[in-house]
């Protein structure tokens, strides 16, 4: 079937001519927009909702590095020594540490 | 942007893309509405409760057919429901679906007037295929696709609204279409 014989032509021609001056209204154009503007509400949910794509080997190793990081004590560098003395119902703790010589 | 790339980001929730797609087809969509209905504010109204409802439902868009064919779909329905008074019902089952489109017969100068007064008295199922075909230039699968019907009878109602027009051109009068 053809739509550009005359009668077609004709009929293009006068919607064309009869649609000229018809737009949308900014009005309706911000309430369809408006619609769409996002609610705190909905932006805390698209959130939670989140795929996060986290790289699988740096955060193997990123989690080893904690683990080691928590397992290992704090002080295994330190070289000091600590006496515990008992005076009667007493304890004094003698720490030792390595004064550096001059 | 492309159509992919627009609908991609539709679905990402994009604020730009909604922009895009009111931009694109917003107006057009208003247009033949308008044509169909000859009412400024009902049409508006089906526009924006058609994006509103592209916007919501864009995730079950699978791409079977264009975007703006399906945003059409989506405004027939809301058209239909809203306007399912305005609409004739008619059995395109009994209807003799011609094989040919009917060779133009009409000949010497159209009166533009009588015309257009005829096309805004046409019944609406007429008028709608009229004006996808003319207006929006689309193809008969794509009407078809968009009211749901089979080709044969988007062909056959196109065809008797073409009679109906050219009769009532013929006669430089009503009829009763």
């Amino acid at each position: 079937m053809d739509n550009k014989d005359k009668l077609g032509l004709e009929l293009k021609s006068i919607m064309d001519e009869d649609t000229r001056n018809i737009n949308l209204s900014p009005s309706t154009i911000d309430k369809i927009l408006g619609y769409r503007r996002k609610r705190l509400r909905e932006r805390i949910i698209d959130f939670l909702n989140k795929e996060i794509e986290i790289p699988l080997a740096p955060a193997i190793i990123g989690l080893a590095g904690l683990l080691i990081i928590t397992s290992v004590p704090k002080d295994i560098f330190n070289s000091q020594n600590i006496k515990i003395i008992d005076i009667g119902s007493s304890q004094v703790i003698v720490r030792e540490k390595e004064v550096a010589k001059r | 942007m492309g159509e992919k790339t627009l609908i991609k980001n539709l679905k990402k929730k994009k604020e730009d893309a909604y922009i895009e797609l009111v931009n694109l087809y917003g107006n057009k969509l208003l247009k033949t509405l308008y044509l169909m209905i000859k009412d400024e504010k009902e049409a508006e109204d089906i526009v924006q409760e058609t994006f509103i409802r592209v916007f919501k439902y864009i995730d079950g868009f699978k791409g079977d057919s264009s975007i703006y064919t399906w945003i059409y779909r989506i405004a027939q329905n809301i058209a239909k429901d809203r306007l399912s008074s305005r609409m004739a019902t008619v059995h395109y089952e009994d209807m003799e679906i011609e094989p040919e489109y009917v060779e133009d017969t009409l000949i010497g100068k159209i009166d533009r007037e009588i015309l257009r007064e005829q096309l805004n008295n046409l019944k609406f199922i007429y008028k709608q295929v009229i004006v996808l075909f003319y207006f929006e230039e689309l193809s008969i699968k794509e009407i078809s696709e968009i009211l749901d019907e089979k080709e044969g009878t988007v062909k056959s109602k196109l065809s008797r609204g073409r009679d109906l027009l050219r009769k009532a051109l013929e006669k430089g009068g009503r009829f009763n279409g």
